[in-house]
């Protein structure tokens, strides 16, 4: 038996190899940021907006990113294909917290400046805002990610989300490390 | 043993971690649950992010999550939903919890360690979990590793590892208060306090309070089987960049008790049955500290001393052990290197001598001394690795063991995975098999023997280890972000493993004249086992959330021809052949979880208890961020004998589960 085993290990291996697939490459670096991207994703799916908002099919779900231009770019690249209820996804990108309309999720990178002044002036509008600093924790965003024991977790400000009428699931608030 | 950041390990160590799909510049995780991204590591070493699924072997990670839904008050409850486990009540505080066959109270083929520090008792090798209590409030997550583990663990992870991980100090800051109650169940109740002191300093500390009282036998009789447990522990966490240090400690004291019968005289009454109160007092203290050399190179010191002082019916002991281990994971070009030396020394000294049992000698210290090694090579990166590993160890009973393994894992492409195994794992003798003398049973004189005839065991010097070589295959599928499956097969052989053999009668004129019949153990049984476990994981809607599997196993096993053991053979019927569980949960509103749990677990024949279906329910209730409230019913499907005591401790009678509900409150603030 171990002998058949061996053989057939050496021969799957011997298949791979031949086949010549996927050359060696470097892995890419990665921030944790294509996790977050999925999360994004999942926030679309687990919060429920208010029923005027998006009303008709053809309005896209749009995701702003404040900052990191290579994380709208990965944004884009994760959603592309996407929908949420019906809705393709749209992904705007801003290089300051300024001027930020028109979005129903908005992700502050962590090189935003001045985050409190952009959440003040969204004000009560359905946005979700995502975060990952304690800056933005602390002005009262609303999904603060951070990392802990090398993994991800995230906070929820639950009743910020309250007053921007956005209704989030007991699945994704279950998995929040704190909820206030 | 397992140590440091376990995950970590488990990933390295289990060799490997495509992942997902690093052909992309941006490998894209949506096709993964919330849960699952979760669990990915954003390790420092790489950036990679890797899936803790994403290993050659069949690893289970029960999460906090599963446990709070599961509706479970201990952790061999919690363990009822992994697949390939048998998980038994004996009775009110004994469990038999096994991993792919031979389930007996004594199971001594599952190595189980709570943050890196064995609960695996050498004095008869195997757990009482009753002697263990660990609050389920504190745990992180459970992982189970199915299959052999010798090659990382050393020797005992024959066919699983189970690591029970507590939550970080930083992860408990706050007050927690929890109550609970019912019928059939046990009253807990937990205060745990904890903050954080400065930036990266945390710290813990709970009391917990457990009463479960007496059950009953299936004559409505008392099985005198009450098992309460006081505990109280600390954490402190200490982190820094680079470097993490974590020091941890508890104190038990334990009452567990049983309706025994032990040998007291050779002239009758030649037995005593009385009931038996087991009590367990126990303190640990355990310290870690990890450091990153750079991205690609950490290492990791782990220390710790665990003080247990224990009496059952039959015996007592009080054990020291001291722990120390070092391990080492570098990362260069194609390779993840791991590596590991450690070092214990475990004091044990009989407490308790009576006619029936004596330990001789009666203190005895036991040294284990290893190292280890496992390179996991990128064959093809992000498509095909392997993992070549093996551990060394030499201990007080057999001397060097030698445990290695070799693990195959294909990605086939971003959702599916293959994976081979082969690996060898050995389980080392205990001091009762190599010192234990026990007279197991006295017949009275009779017409035909004019004398009373004394069974009586004795350990050995000699015995062997009992070793495994196991071949394993699994493969796992994520169909959208909906639906996991994921089966393996294993296919084990077992050489040595343990019998108790009967000796020539002689007789013996010490004391009143009398024939001895001796007992003895022997290395005389072999055999093969093999199964399928298969688990299912899906989100049927954003609110519904079905998980479930079913095991197989078939054991055959094959006395020596020169063997007179009439029962070790017997234990390829003391395990399910089928075992099927189905939990469904639903968030029936933002606040409201509803739980309900189906399983099947197939007749153990030689035990002569049957097949049996049990149902538990759960309603969770969340009243604000601060209170939680909980209703559990369980076995609702009435009672059933799941276990009996099966091995010569003198333990006697059956204990029927029944069914019981309990409400639980939670309160943080």
């Amino acid at each position: 038996v171990r002998k058949v085993i061996l053989s057939a290990l050496l021969l799957l291996a011997g298949m791979e190899l031949l086949a010549g697939r996927a050359p060696a490459q470097a892995e890419p670096a990665n921030t944790g940021y294509n996790i977050k991207a999925a999360f994004v994703y999942n926030f679309a799916i687990y919060i429920d907006w208010p029923a005027d908002v998006l009303k008709t099919r053809e309005e896209p779900f749009v995701v702003g990113v404040v900052g990191s231009d290579a994380f709208a770019e990965l944004l884009r690249h994760t959603l592309a294909e996407k929908t949420v209820r019906g809705h393709r996804f749209m992904v705007k990108r801003w290089a300051t917290a300024k001027n930020i309309k028109d979005c129903h999720i908005v992700f502050f990178t962590a090189e935003t400046q001045d985050v409190a002044t952009a959440l003040s002036s969204l004000g009560t509008t359905p946005t979700l805002t995502v975060g990952e600093s304690a800056a933005f924790a602390d002005a009262g965003g609303m999904i603060n990610f951070l990392v802990d024991d090398n993994k991800l977790r995230f906070d929820v400000n639950a009743e910020a989300g309250r007053r921007a009428n956005l209704t989030m699931s007991s699945r994704l608030l279950s998995l929040a490390r704190r909820v206030r | 043993m397992m140590k440091s950041k376990v995950l970590q390990l488990a990933l390295a160590i289990l060799l490997t971690a495509a992942s997902a799909a690093a052909q992309d510049d941006f490998p894209d995780l949506t096709h993964l649950n919330m849960e699952d991204l979760l669990n990915l590591q954003v390790t420092s070493a790489g950036k990679k992010p890797q899936k803790i699924a994403d290993t050659a072997a069949a690893v289970f990670v029960i999460t906090q999550q599963d446990i709070r839904r599961s509706g479970a008050s201990s952790v061999p409850e919690v363990l009822r939903m992994v697949p390939g486990l048998h998980v038994a009540q004996l009775d009110a505080s004994k469990w038999v919890v096994t991993s792919r066959g031979f389930s007996t109270r004594y199971a001594n083929k599952l190595l189980i360690l709570v943050d890196g520090r064995s609960i695996y008792n050498p004095m008869f090798s195997g757990v009482f979990w009753e002697t263990r209590d660990v609050p389920l409030e504190n745990v992180e997550r459970i992982e189970v590793i199915r299959g052999p583990g010798g090659s990382l663990w050393g020797a005992n992870a024959v066919n699983g590892t189970i690591n029970i991980i507590t939550k970080r100090a930083y992860e408990t800051r706050g007050t927690l208060v929890t109550a609970s109650g019912g019928f059939n169940s046990p009253s807990i109740g937990m205060v745990r306090q904890g903050g954080e002191i400065t930036a990266g300093l945390s710290y813990r500390g709970y009391v917990k309070y457990l009463d479960r009282g007496n059950s009953d036998n299936p004559q409505g009789n008392s099985a005198a089987d009450r098992w309460n447990t006081m505990s109280a522990g600390f954490r402190m966490d200490w982190d820094r960049s680079g470097d993490a240090l974590s020091i941890s400690g508890d104190l038990q004291k334990i009452g567990s008790g049983e309706i025994n019968q032990l040998a007291v005289s050779l002239s009758p009454p030649t037995l005593n049955t009385f009931e038996s109160r087991n009590r367990t007092t126990s303190s640990s203290i355990l310290g870690r500290w990890s450091h990153s050399f750079s991205d690609d190179s950490e290492s990791t010191l782990q220390f710790y001393f665990d003080r247990q002082a224990l009496q059952v019916a039959i015996a007592g002991e009080k054990r020291d052990t001291v722990d120390f281990d070092f391990q080492q994971r570098n990362k260069f070009s194609r390779h993840e290197l791991l590596w590991g030396v450690n070092y214990r020394t475990s004091e044990g000294e009989g407490t308790q001598e009576s006619f029936a049992a004596r330990i001789d000698p009666v203190t005895r210290r036991d040294t284990l001394a290893g190292v280890f090694l496992q390179d996991e090579i990128a064959l093809v990166p992000s498509r095909l690795s392997v993992a070549l590993g093996a551990k060394l160890d030499h201990n007080s009973y057999t001397g060097l063991e030698f445990q290695p393994n070799v693990r195959l894992l294909w990605t086939l492409s971003k959702s599916r995975t293959a994976w081979l195994s082969a690996s060898k794992a050995v389980r080392t003798p205990s001091r009762f098999e190599s010192d234990l003398h026990v007279i197991t049973e006295i017949m009275p004189p009779s017409t035909s023997t004019p004398l009373p005839i004394v069974a009586d065991f004795s350990g050995s010097a000699n015995l062997r280890s009992e070793s495994l070589s196991a071949y394993e295959i699994g493969y796992r599928e994520q169909f959208g972000g909906r639906l996991f499956l994921e089966a393996d097969a294993f296919f084990n052989v077992y050489r040595h493993l343990r019998t108790f053999e009967n000796g020539t009668p002689f007789v013996d004129f010490t004391g009143s004249p009398h024939i001895t019949a001796p007992l003895y153990v022997a290395n005389k049984l072999g055999g093969e086992t093999y199964g399928v476990e298969i688990t299912a994981d899906a989100w049927i809607s954003r609110i519904w959330h079905v998980t479930g599997n079913y095991s197989f196993l078939r054991m055959q096993l094959n006395l020596a021809p020169d063997s007179t053991d009439t029962f070790s053979a017997k234990a390829g019927g003391q395990t399910p052949q089928h075992q099927f569980y189905v939990r469904s949960g639903v968030d029936l509103w933002r606040s409201l979880e509803a739980d309900i749990t189906y399983r099947f677990v197939g007749e153990l024949p030689t035990l002569e208890v049957r097949s049996y279906s049990s149902v538990d329910a759960r309603l969770g209730w969340k009243l604000s961020a601060a209170f939680e409230f909980s209703l559990v019913g369980r076995n609702l499907l009435g009672p059933h004998l799941e276990f009996v005591p099966d091995l010569g401790d003198g333990m006697v009678g059956e204990s029927l589960v029944k069914r019981g509900a309990y409400a639980k409150i939670a309160w943080r603030f």
